[in-house]
């Protein structure tokens, strides 16, 4: 049943997403096609690269967005009537949404990738692209570890950030009126409190191996993103209030 | 067989009793009508059969389980409102529903679209309110359930379409199967029932069958109604 | 057959009678099948169990009979359906009479206008 729900609920953001990473991606292309042909100048080059700047530093607060009005929508407004009828248990969807968060990260980060990959090879000298990537190879383990364990946070961020949404989302349902309102101030008022509980400032006195994080940046976002959706799972299985 | 069990089932929202003591049991192979005035608990009462809702006190059953992700797999439900994906086609929605529901029964669904020329390409959003009512009953009774929660499936549409509905709910249940129908328009629907319960600010005041009012009282039973729930 | 019920009496003794009527007038012969509890359902509007009700007190009353796999047939002789057909008379003249004295109008009064009654294509009823 799990991949069910993640299927459904990628084709509906498919939906969306698509067409705005297409967009990006040609805009990438149209911009860079420009610079490489020395049409870098003018009214028409100035709204398309404004456009392409746009669309590239939005696009990933747009996913995390349509990720969680996604959770919304599916679960909380009329579709839940639909969601909640299904046999599944309420784990189940709020893991199918977690993962449909992860999965458009990735998807995000491709999109970007063949960002950077159009612009290094219509832009840049061919010889200076494989140059760049002869010289991430000369990198030693260090230097990768470092790589994994920044990518391995961020996700752990990320995971912990959308848990603490849908956990706020839900919670601001279960007032009959102003419910989106409500959900903004949970937002808020849950990282206020994170940075009060958990400071950060014990990373700056760690004096542990330096290429390892300190373990509490790992622990940290796990720990809440457990807390969240345990918050999640309480109020959607038991309090549930569809209008 | 009983399908459906409630005992001493209330639910409370605040100081308000949505739903107050009810016991009610319904047996398999019959239609009950849930009739009652707007406000006396017949959503509740299907919320909490369809676990969209947890009850404040007592409990109810669903072939003998408490509701659970085992018994949404025997429950057909068709809520009061539009719960369907909008950007969604008929096509679409019956491949969700035999993805996700075992009993559905696929061939049913869309001889039924089929019989209505409904254009299986065309998304939700652009059919006409009372076509989108007719595919979302279509997919509700495709399905081969023990109970079906059909909450006001006949309000909001034309009298030809009330008529269609009626149809597909008695041609495509089956005696192992109970149908419950709540609906505060009992004229619509009593020809139809072979019980009715009568829900008045969250107790029920009556449970008897269709042919026993009428006999007894000599009045159909949408006139008996409007004798009880006098205001 | 249009379906139209009235709403003070159970469905099924209304499907009973029309089907009693369809029997004494020789619209159902002996021998007849008679549609299936879901078809006749479908066509009224009503529950399947309300037919199967009418179908099981016809049956009751020997005027149907039920073979196991091909359905149910009428099953009736000429002296039964007499039976049937006085049976509805008696009940429809005194109905007729029941209207006609809360007119006021006693019963000779009532004989007379039935014997000097005409339709409106002048048709003598007697």
């Amino acid at each position: 049943m799990l991949g069910k729900l993640i299927k459904y609920d990628f084709r509906a953001l498919a939906r969306n997403m698509f067409p705005l990473y297409g967009l990006m991606i040609a805009l990438t292309l149209i911009c860079s096609l420009m610079i490489r042909f020395n049409l870098d100048r003018g009214f028409v080059f100035g709204i398309s690269v404004f456009a392409w700047i746009v669309s590239m530093s939005s696009s990933f607060a747009v996913t995390v967005i349509l990720v969680v009005l996604r959770f919304y929508n599916g679960l909380l407004k009329n579709e839940g009537y639909l969601s909640f009828a299904l046999p599944v248990k309420t784990e189940t969807h709020i893991l199918a949404k977690v993962i449909n968060a992860l999965i458009w990260a990735v998807m995000e980060a491709l999109a970007l990738g063949i960002c950077v990959l159009i612009y290094a090879f219509t832009v840049a000298n061919l010889l200076d692209v494989m140059e760049a990537f002869r010289y991430l190879f000369t990198l030693d383990a260090d230097f990768y570890l470092s790589l994994f364990q920044m990518m391995l946070l961020g996700t752990l961020e990320l995971v912990c950030s959308i848990c603490l949404f849908f956990a706020a989302l839900s919670a601001g349902h279960l007032f009959d009126r102003h419910q989106k309102l409500a959900a903004g101030i949970f937002v808020v008022a849950m990282y206020i409190l994170r940075v009060f509980l958990f400071p950060s400032s014990f990373v700056f006195e760690y004096d542990g191996h330096m290429s390892f994080l300190h373990p509490l940046l790992f622990v940290i976002p796990l720990l809440l993103s457990g807390i969240y959706s345990l918050v999640t799972w309480f109020i959607l299985d038991r309090h549930l209030n569809l209008q | 067989m009983e399908t459906l069990v409630c005992d001493g089932l209330c639910k409370y929202y605040g100081n308000v009793k949505a739903l107050d003591r009810v016991d009610l049991t319904l047996e398999e192979g019959k239609i009950v009508g849930l009739l009652g005035p707007n406000g006396s608990g017949k959503t509740t009462l299907i919320k909490l059969a369809s676990r969209l809702l947890v009850p404040s006190g007592g409990s109810v059953r669903i072939c003998g389980e408490t509701p659970s992700e085992i018994t949404k797999a025997m429950v057909s439900y068709l809520p009061d409102r539009n719960y369907l994906p909008e950007y969604m086609n008929s096509e679409e929605l019956v491949g969700m529903y035999k993805d996700f529901f075992a009993d559905f029964d696929e061939q049913r669904a869309y001889q039924m679209l089929d019989s209505l020329s409904i254009d299986l390409k065309m998304p939700l959003r652009k059919m006409s309110k009372g076509t989108k009512e007719k595919v979302q009953l279509i997919l509700t009774m495709s399905r081969r359930a023990k109970l079906y929660l059909l909450d006001e499936p006949i309000a909001g549409v034309d009298p030809a379409a009330r008529d269609y509905i009626l149809r597909t709910i008695i041609s495509n249940y089956d005696e192992t199967a109970t149908v419950l129908i709540s609906t505060h328009l009992i004229a619509d629907v009593e020809n139809v029932l072979d019980e009715a319960v009568f829900l008045k600010e969250g107790k029920i005041v009556l449970h008897q069958s269709v042919d026993e009012i009428k006999e007894n009282t000599g009045k159909s039973v949408d006139e008996y109604f409007r004798e009880v729930f006098r205001c | 057959m249009k379906w139209k019920f009235s709403d003070d009496v159970p469905i099924y003794l209304q499907i009973i009678e029309l089907m009693k009527v369809d029997i004494a007038s020789g619209k159902y012969k002996s021998g007849d099948k008679l549609p299936a509890v879901r078809d006749l359902a479908m066509e009224a509007g009503v529950n399947p169990n309300t037919v199967q009700r009418a179908y099981t007190e016809l049956e009751r009353e020997g005027l149907v009979q039920s073979e196991r796999t091909s359905g149910r047939f009428v099953s009736i002789d000429a002296s039964k359906m007499n039976e049937v057909r006085e049976d509805l008379s008696r009940t429809y003249i005194e109905e007729l009479f029941v209207h006609l004295r809360s007119l006021g109008m006693d019963d000779r009064s009532i004989k007379d206008a039935v014997a000097k009654w005409e339709d409106e294509d002048g048709n003598i009823g007697m």
